[in-house]
């Protein structure tokens, strides 16, 4: 039997079947739809994918999923390191302590961000949940909704899938199958950086550090972060689905 | 701008997309030790103004001035400035930055160029003030809603800042937390301003207050008495906190 989730190495959001990527293209339109509130809306549904898409790609297989989040997590930890860096180049005065401190929160913030039960770091699911609870805020609300219905469709549909095609994870498929899948993750864990790094640095500069030109406060906003990751995931999508 | 007056906002503007403006032709001061509540919908600009007091705004976008102290908030002083204020943020996840509660509250004294013993003694000071001494050690990311407040309230608290400015602090916290809150900010003499949805915060905290309502200020004076009209407090969506409510029948 074809293994069905590779099926087609460029599409690494979603399972090669037509049906499953048509799911994930139609969660994505309904995110740039919404866009426009920006900040935890895109990056806390790509985070829901992006887990699924672990899972799946996996083919729930427990090593496989450990060695995928040891990876991201690495891969977090050194670039919350750079971020860290740039800040210290200009902030002019930073102590190793919390060089390293911030470094690894950064890290733990992105390895959490994928990890769902653990994402109190970005805060973004902890801050729904508790938004949820307030009446009369129906952004938040909607927010919740949408975001509970595109991943509830996606693990309808990814997983099983993945169950059904009786693959044993990446490590079946070989390992230029698992490279050509896992290729796509770092742009997302680059975009989700940036963001975690953007609203880290208005913290930095409300706390008294400074020194680094304008502020970079843009709540609720399209950044060219999210502009560049949905152009290139719906190309990626597109593409995938026309196959 | 009177002589006392700590804070002067004059004829501010603020658009996040250049279009529709968030704040608009905000226009008001503050004295020294006063303690100013601003009040509204969501969504009326609250936080965006107190963004902007703190400079923390992309100033090509802000119109108007903004004066803290006599000095005007401009880019090149903002990084100056800024360190005479204390946000404490909506959401204590955009606030909360160091690896332990502890080091997250000796950030804002270490930025502040304090030397290690006095941000050791501060920091254990703050954290018995806002009894969460046991949560030193521990992460940001592992302790509740309400106990990250405390930590926020306590990181700003311990830079002793001249202009406080809190962002909806008693979210999130149980009854005896906001009333240790309002004994904090009562007894604090700094100048503060205060915005949220908990009227009796506001009322227990505050002598004035603003009601914003789509980027504009559409009341403005003491709060005893902004608070207590229900026809201002119910057209801006907002409603007369239940201990006015109790004082006007008694009255009757």
């Amino acid at each position: 039997m074809k293994p069905l989730l590779f099926c087609n190495r460029n599409c690494f959001l979603a399972a090669g079947h037509p049906v499953a990527r048509f799911v994930m293209l139609l969660s994505l339109l309904i995110h740039f739809a919404c866009g426009g509130w920006g900040n935890s809306f895109l990056g806390l549904s790509l985070d829901f994918c992006l887990v699924l898409t672990l899972l799946a790609i996996s083919g729930l297989n427990k090593k496989a999923v450990l060695s995928l989040f040891l990876l991201i997590g690495t891969f977090s930890f050194f670039m919350g390191l750079l971020i860290w860096m740039g800040w210290c180049f200009n902030l002019g005065k930073a102590s190793a302590v919390n060089w390293i401190g911030i470094s690894v929160r950064m890290g733990g913030s992105v390895c959490t961000a994928v990890s769902i039960t653990g994402s109190s770091a970005p805060g973004e699911f902890g801050y729904l949940l508790e938004k949820i609870k307030i009446p009369g805020r129906q952004k938040d609300r909607l927010l919740m909704v949408m975001h509970g219905f595109t991943s509830f469709m996606s693990s309808f549909i990814i997983i099983p899938l993945a169950l059904r095609a009786g693959i044993g994870g990446i490590y079946s498929a070989g390992t230029r199958a698992a490279v050509s899948i896992i290729k796509g993750l770092p742009l997302m864990i680059l975009h989700r950086g940036i963001r975690r790094g953007q609203s880290l640095s208005i913290a930095l500069e409300a706390r008294g550090f400074s020194g680094f030109g304008p502020s970079m406060f843009r709540p609720s906003s399209w950044k060219i972060a999210d502009v560049l990751l949905c152009v290139v995931s719906t190309f990626i999508l597109v593409t995938g689905f026309l196959k | 701008m009177t002589i006392d007056a700590f804070i002067k906002v004059d004829k501010l503007y603020f658009s996040y997309d250049g279009t529709k403006s968030v704040l608009e032709n905000i226009t008001f001061e503050a004295g020294r030790n006063e303690r100013i509540g601003i009040v509204g919908p969501s969504g009326s600009g609250k936080s965006t103004l107190l963004f902007a007091i703190a400079g923390l705004l992309p100033f090509s976008r802000v119109k108007g001035n903004t004066f803290i102290n006599n000095e005007k908030m401009m880019e090149s002083k903002a990084a100056r400035l800024r360190k005479q204020i204390g946000l404490v943020m909506q959401n204590p996840d955009d606030q909360l930055i160091g690896a332990t509660v502890q080091e997250d509250i000796g950030l804002g004294l270490f930025a502040r160029g304090f030397d290690k013993n006095a941000i050791f003694a501060k920091v254990k000071e703050q954290l018995k003030g806002m009894r969460i001494s046991e949560l030193a050690q521990r992460s940001p990311c592992e302790i509740s809603f309400g106990e990250k407040k405390r930590a926020c309230v306590a990181g700003i608290l311990a830079v002793e800042p001249d202009l406080l400015l809190l962002d909806e602090p008693g979210e999130g916290l149980d009854p005896r937390g906001k009333r240790e809150l309002i004994n904090i900010i009562c007894n604090n003499r700094a100048c503060m301003m205060i915005s949220g949805h908990d009227m009796e915060l506001i009322l227990n905290t505050t002598e004035k207050v603003i009601v914003l309502d789509k980027g504009e200020i559409v009341a403005f004076g003491l709060t005893q008495e902004i608070l207590a009209d229900e026809k201002i407090m119910e057209h801006h969506g907002l409603m007369v906190p239940p201990s006015l409510r109790v004082r006007h029948y008694e009255k009757k």
